[in-house]
């Protein structure tokens, strides 16, 4: 699996492309997507009209897909859409919600996406809520502390271990949300499952009540640790869909029975058997077992995670 | 007028192109092998009539051919300080599978070869299917990729000689590049291929050359198995060892891909025009097909592209082809970008043309490359 499709929903709004024509004629009830396509107008042009347009301080959301053409998306970060966004963010009141590369595989491969260090958006918007990125090489979140995020996600094929460090040295008091696709190590992850340790100690964020730990190629050894960590007990939803778990971590999840508190668990993508289906249905929550695969051999290595490429 | 083949006799390439002939209605060829030649048993004059025709096929996977042009070319990989291993060490190398050989100096042999052969060739006043000399231009990628791009044909942008690690990084750094592809430059089949990036943090190295240490000897061994190396020492160790032998160093373009992996495309070039196209599609960056990958869906590709933008595809490996008048037959590599726009030509192959049916039983080339020669030279039923 690799992203083939843009998102159609984001911060509880269909999203829609951005047209120069017709401008933010929906913006109460649509989020906008900004981008430059093979054949359309220049990012830079699609975002003039965009901070220019007269309702542009109503958007309270915004998804930035190809900040350049995919003809040079390899290569080239958002540094340029960061500066932009930050020079006008006094146009933005009202913004809230962000999303930095809605791009499919057809425009950038994952792994290829081209990041920077997004640090001056969390100072430019001191309301921002929620944050969602894509790509890993060269993101940097930089010394955050932030006051309003409740939302934190970066999706990647794999993860850096740089911004999971600056996570874990995070002030983010409101933070309800994280999560991250830590990808193959064929791809970025160059962390290791350790590096986790502080947000599983579950210290970091007392209103953590989502923890996302996708996409991951360790996600058995993932799974047992978990179990006896305590961030458990504060969450409501444990997501650890899209990556290569077995009968190995299932077992160990079947221990989450007696958490009270937990409401959800997604494992989305994975290569559990039957049986061991059977016995995590029986969970006292909801259980996503949706998408089981079938490894290629035998050997742990033969199991793919969804997103990395 | 009979065909001769120079090749090795017990290889499929030359089995298929003797069942080829047959089923075009004409005679078998007469192999001469590379053995014979190399070994000083036999001279073309001492078998070949003048005026013959010739195809000289691939030396490849036959361990005492590659030993003996390893031999060939000992005193000119000497000469020139490269890596090498005198001709008595050569001859007396034991198999050991899927080691790359000093590549530099296999080379040099090939070549010593290729020249003998176009002298006593034009001796005989020969008909060659692809001549000796365009043969030796093809397996000397740097240059082969300049006469291409001289041509007028998108081609990966080159980063100029590199001869090891630390001047790769210089390099990269000037040419503001994070992932390169560096390539043996006198290899084939993948052999010696690397996709290096570098990361904000360090370098990853992808590639299906395994890395081993062996009484302090550094060794490279081409695997069927894609490895990714994140350790730099290794890194390093890989890239010195290949930039010793020569390489090409390129900038890595992203492929374009569909759901069932990234491809790029096979295109058989015969006299000039483009015949056969293989869209190799797979998991990572080395598409080759013995590389655990397959074959795309060419038809729904084509869909995808439309007639125009696949016209334009085709025209740039005829175009790349030019750079080569004298290969009758070329395997051009081609790239497309994600949005199939613009075609990159990544390597021409002269010997690219083993490209098999899907029962693997019958080679889908030879049969543009008999037709067009026989029209050519009138070869006698």
């Amino acid at each position: 699996m690799t992203i083939e499709y843009h998102l159609e929903h984001f911060a509880g709004k269909p999203v829609e492309l951005f047209d120069i024509e017709t401008g933010l004629s929906n913006v109460e009830s649509v989020c906008y997507r900004l981008t430059e396509d093979y054949d359309g107008p220049g990012f830079d042009k699609v975002f003039q009209a965009f901070i220019n347009d007269p309702k542009v301080s109503e958007v309270s959301s915004l998804v930035i897909g190809m900040w350049v053409s995919p003809e040079n998306a390899y290569e080239n970060g958002p540094e340029k859409v960061i500066a932009a966004l930050v020079e006008a963010s006094d146009k933005l009141p009202k913004l809230r919600a962000l999303f930095l590369g809605d791009i499919t595989y057809e425009e950038n491969e994952i792994s290829w996406i081209y990041q920077c260090d997004i640090s001056p958006l969390f100072t430019a918007f001191p309301k921002l809520e929620m944050l969602r990125t894509r790509g890993s090489d060269n993101l940097s979140l930089g010394h955050l502390e932030h006051v309003n995020l409740h939302h934190l996600a970066l999706e990647s094929g794999g993860l850096d271990e740089k911004p999971i460090r600056q996570i874990c040295q995070a002030v983010l008091p409101n933070l309800q949300h994280l999560e991250l696709w830590l990808g193959s190590e064929y791809y970025g992850w160059n962390g290791n499952l350790d590096d986790l340790e502080p947000i599983l100690h579950g210290d970091l964020f007392p209103k953590l009540r989502y923890l996302g730990l996708r996409d991951c190629e360790k996600a058995d050894e993932l799974a047992q640790r978990l179990i006896k960590s305590p961030i458990i007990e504060q969450l409501e939803v444990l997501d650890l869909s899209l990556g290569n778990l077995g009968d190995k971590g299932g077992a160990a999840l079947l221990q989450l029975a007696s958490h009270k508190r937990l409401r959800q668990l997604n494992l989305e993508y994975h290569y559990l058997s039957n049986e061991m289906m059977e016995k995590l249905a029986a969970l006292p929550f909801e259980v996503n077992l949706d998408e089981q695969q079938e490894p290629d051999g035998d050997e742990p290595e033969d199991r793919y995670i969804a997103v990395s490429e | 007028m009979s065909l001769w083949i120079i090749g090795n006799p017990e290889h499929r390439r030359v089995q298929l192109f003797q069942n080829a002939l047959q089923q075009a209605g004409l005679p078998a060829a007469q192999v001469l092998s590379y053995q014979d030649l190399l070994s000083g048993r036999y001279e073309l004059q001492d078998l070949i009539s003048p005026k013959s025709c010739l195809r000289i096929e691939s030396p490849g996977e036959n361990f005492r051919v590659e030993q003996l042009l390893l031999a060939w070319g000992a005193a000119a990989a000497e000469a020139e300080n490269a890596p090498f291993i005198s001709r008595a060490a050569a001859l007396s190398l034991s198999p050991d599978r899927g080691r790359i050989l000093y590549p530099r100096q296999w080379y040099l042999g090939f070549c010593a070869l290729l020249q003998q052969l176009h002298a006593q060739g034009s001796a005989l006043d020969l008909r060659w299917m692809s001549t000796p000399p365009s043969i030796a231009e093809l397996f000397d990628k740097p240059a082969a990729q300049a006469k291409i791009a001289a041509q007028g044909v998108a081609v990966p942008e080159s980063l100029g000689l590199v001869r090891n690690f630390a001047e790769l990084e210089q390099r990269m750094r000037e040419h503001n590049c994070q992932r390169v592809f560096v390539k043996l430059a006198h290899g084939s089949s993948a052999s010696g291929v690397v996709a290096l990036h570098r990361g904000s943090q360090h370098f990853s190295a992808t590639t299906s050359v395994e890395l081993a240490r062996s009484a302090g000897q550094t060794r490279l061994y081409n695997s069927l198995k894609i490895r990714c190396y994140q350790d730099l020492a290794e890194i390093k160790t890989l890239i010195d060892a290949l930039c010793a032998e020569g390489v090409q160093v390129e900038r890595w373009l992203p492929k374009a891909r569909t759901t069932a992996g990234e491809f790029d495309l096979r295109v058989l070039v015969v006299a000039g025009k483009a015949r056969l196209q293989v869209m190799r599609q797979g998991r990572s960056p080395m598409t080759n097909l013995h590389l655990g990958n397959q074959r795309g869906d060419l038809h729904a590709l084509q869909q995808r592209m439309g007639a125009e933008r696949w016209q334009i595809l085709l025209n740039s490996a005829e175009t790349a082809a030019r750079a080569f008048p004298q290969a009758w037959h070329l395997g051009l590599d081609i790239l497309l970008k994600p949005g199939l726009r613009q075609p990159y030509l990544l390597e021409a192959n002269a010997f690219g043309d083993f490209l098999l049916d899907s029962e693997r039983r019958r080679c889908l080339s030879y049969q543009f490359e008999i037709k067009d020669f026989f029209t050519k030279n009138f070869l006698k039923k």
